[in-house]
């Protein structure tokens, strides 16, 4: 189990700035996740971290030593590339085989070995029955799978999985992504996963890096994240519907502050309002997740949060839940999660409940979220 | 107007290195598509989708059967004749033109005055977000920039009769991706589009679609709005194909007890409503085998539920997923998911019950995959 601390890492491509001073520290035996759109310094990140690309400036650390020029194979991390890396002249097995039978290994391992360990790794994947083919003659969901199972046969210090189940079809990557986790959790090796995909992240990550244009927004647990997203990119990277914003303005009403966003005042628990209290500017982004507004019950009383009505645009059916486009007829017009059961109908009028344990409110010019500033 | 038909459609390709052995892309496929309404054509890569849709295009000869646009047989016209805009996965832009003249080709080709045209290209580059790359040349844009270029130019399209769409949101990242969904779906919409879209990824099918065919090997499995595809796919290939995460499917023996039928799996027994069981006792080609299939969003873990099946397992791995999560459960080697909205405080290695409703319960023949509704 090791420790991979970054510090200050910055990434430059000629003038365009991949990786800015990216710092963090993993802790030993754990999966942290990068996530970002494509773009956000990912791929850069690990490949810096495998040591096949330079570091431009800041250091890498695995226990305590600068790695910065170690040799790629000195370093003994284990990567699966995006884009495969398949060597085409070898067979499925040759090609998972081949970092076993690597003279640089430590210690040589018997054929029967090598079989056992490709076997088991290739059942683990679902691909056993490839063993013989070459990489062209695979789709590339499994091609890619042959390049995670040549990953994943070592024993390596860590693992960087470069989007490992991008590929997939949604059936295996529902199976991969539970038991990926296991997989790592079991043998205890530090991994540095990347993906787009919140959801990904969440369900494989013991905690999370979130990336955007080489810069890190945050980094924490699923909760910590989902529950106090640190800026506004955030609050839209980790939902689908991304979270509602609307511009809003703090109103004073004696000692009381609400905010005032097109017409509507929302009510505010009081430590927000603490918050706010000490604030200069006026102008505030005020955001909520889709998924925590609550429809209610018509005539309702309320004796906290703020009821909005509006009337249903349409309706995105998801499978297991549906997302309803609402508008108030103010210009003002957000998305809410409703389960499937509900039955909701374009033209309806509905009435739902921005609770105030769940309002996210964000500086205008830093995009910050104001409640969880220290 | 415009309407589309396809009647018993086939396509037959000869396979290169096979004496004449004949590949069958498209077998027998019926469908129509109304005025004004979005149809996908939903399924795995090769199932046949696009093939169909090049077809309806007039990009390949129809082996066998009929495609009529707005009752007229266009079999034998050329694909400009049918008076048709497509976006494609292969973007098939034209290199030497800027982005703006690509988007403007087919409107010029249609006399359009350029301040009309102008006014259509601001309108839907802003909705496509492609207004700071309307100079530049295709070969300096990224997949999903060239891709999105395409939809434009399919979009500006108003005297087209139908719009034909092949994957072409496929290639954008998440958030462009969840953005256009919705924008499509509106445009088409407000201005009455009748739009054929090509898919493979059942979550665009559900939610744009008025109307889903789905296929798969080159057949037809079920033609139906997205709601009757989720809560009653008509075989075990659209059960599994449609929904995320997946459906469970169990498979168990049918049992007969006195005068009751049950389906049982492992030491686990579910009992069948009379017209349920008669059904099933028709059927003589099972050999007495049959699936059960749940969503997973449809089990209740832990509490209790009157009246409903119950089932006991072991829990495998719960997965945070934001507002649920996904808990799996082992039960005899077979994993079963379970759909919980917010947090799950379940331990691994524990022991749960689980509940799941009669009616929320789907039932298919083990042989021929068919659904008993």
């Amino acid at each position: 189990m090791v420790e991979l601390e970054l510090r200050k890492v910055t990434k430059k491509y000629g003038d365009v700035v991949a990786v800015k001073d990216l710092s963090f520290k993993t802790r030993k035996g754990e999966m942290l996740v990068l996530l970002g759109p494509p773009g956000a310094g990912k791929s850069s990140t690990l490949k810096m971290i495998a040591g096949i690309e330079e570091v431009t400036a800041g250091e890498i650390v695995m226990d305590g030593q600068v790695i910065n020029h170690i040799d790629p194979a000195e370093r003994d991390v284990a990567m699966a590339f995006e884009t495969y890396a398949l060597y085409p002249h070898l067979s499925v097995f040759e090609n998972i085989a081949f970092p076993l039978r690597s003279p640089k290994r430590a210690h040589v391992f018997s054929e029967e070995v090598i079989k056992n360990k490709v076997v088991e790794v290739a059942q683990f994947l679902e691909i056993d029955m490839l063993l013989e083919r070459k990489p062209k003659e695979l789709s590339g969901g499994q091609r890619q799978r042959v390049s995670l199972a040549r990953c994943l046969v070592r024993e390596p210090k860590m693992f960087l999985l470069d989007e490992p189940i991008a590929h997939l079809d949604a059936k295996l990557r529902h199976r991969l992504r539970r038991d990926l986790k296991r997989w790592q959790r079991e043998r205890q090796t530090t991994t540095v996963y990347t993906t787009t995909d919140y959801l990904e992240a969440f369900s494989v990550g013991d905690r999370i890096a979130i990336l955007n244009r080489g810069i890190l927004q945050q980094i924490g647990t699923w909760e910590e994240i989902y529950n106090q997203p640190a800026d506004t990119f955030v609050g839209m990277i980790v939902s689908d519907p991304p979270m509602n914003y609307m511009n809003a303005r703090i109103v004073h009403e004696g000692e009381r502050l609400f905010l005032e966003a097109k017409g509507v005042l929302f009510r505010l628990s009081l430590p927000v309002q603490e918050k706010l209290r000490s604030m200069r500017e006026e102008e505030v982004i005020v955001g909520v997740f889709p998924s925590k507004i609550a429809l209610v019950e018509e005539p309702s009383v309320v004796s906290s949060g703020t009821v909005i009505d509006g009337v249903v645009k349409f309706v995105e059916l998801r499978g297991s839940r549906k997302i309803a486009f609402v508008s108030t007829g103010r210009d003002f017009n957000f998305t809410v999660q409703l389960g499937v059961e509900e039955n909701v109908r374009p033209g309806d009028q509905i009435r739902c409940l921005f609770g105030e344990e769940v309002l996210q409110v964000f500086d205008k010019q830093s995009r910050k979220n104001i409640l969880f500033l220290s | 107007m415009a309407e589309v038909k396809v009647e018993h459609v086939w396509k037959f390709y000869r396979e290169e290195a096979g004496a004449g052995q004949r590949v069958e892309a498209v077998k027998d496929a019926t469908f129509h598509c109304n005025d004004q309404e979005f149809l996908c054509l939903l399924g795995p890569s090769g199932c046949g989708k696009t093939s169909t849709l090049r077809m309806i295009a007039g990009l390949e000869h129809i082996s066998r059967g009929d495609i009529y646009i707005n009752n007229r047989r266009v079999n034998n016209l050329l694909p400009k004749d049918r008076m048709l805009a497509m976006s494609f996965e292969s973007y098939a832009l034209y290199p030497p033109l800027s982005v703006y003249d690509n988007i403007a080709f087919p409107l010029r080709a249609r006399k359009y005055p350029e301040q009309k045209i102008k006014e259509k290209i601001a309108l839907v580059a802003d909705l496509l977000e492609i207004g700071d790359i309307l100079h530049f040349r295709p070969a300096k844009l990224s997949g999903g920039e060239q891709q999105r270029v395409s939809l434009a130019r399919a979009l500006v399209r108003e005297d087209a009769q139908v719009t034909l769409m092949d994957e072409p949101i496929s290639h954008l990242d998440a958030q462009l991706k969840a953005k256009l969904r919705i924008d499509l779906k509106r445009i088409q919409r407000e201005w009455g589009l009748t739009v054929i879209y090509v898919t493979h990824d059942q979550l665009e099918a559900l939610s744009m679609a008025d109307k889903v065919v789905v296929m798969n090997l080159g057949e037809i499995q079920q033609v139906g709005t997205p709601d009757d595809l989720y809560e009653k796919p008509a075989n075990l290939f659209v059960a599994g194909f449609i929904g995320e995460p997946p459906m469970n499917f169990l498979e168990c023996v049918m049992v007969k007890e006195l005068d009751r039928v049950y389906l049982q799996f492992h030491d686990f027994a579910f009992p069948l409503d009379p017209q349920i069981s008669q059904a099933i006792e028709r059927e003589n080609q099972s050999n007495g085998k049959w699936v059960i299939g749940i969503r997973p969003g449809d089990i209740v873990l832990g509490v209790e539920l009157k009246g409903a099946y119950s089932m006991k397992g072991t829990i495998y791995s719960v997965e945070p997923l934001g507002e649920s999560s996904i808990v799996t459960v082992d039960v005899h080697g077979q994993r079963v998911l379970v759909e919980v909205a917010g947090t799950c405080a379940e331990e691994e290695g524990r022991v749960v019950s689980f509940f799941f409703r009669k009616e929320k319960t789907h039932i298919f023949n083990a042989l021929t995959g068919k659904a008993i509704q």
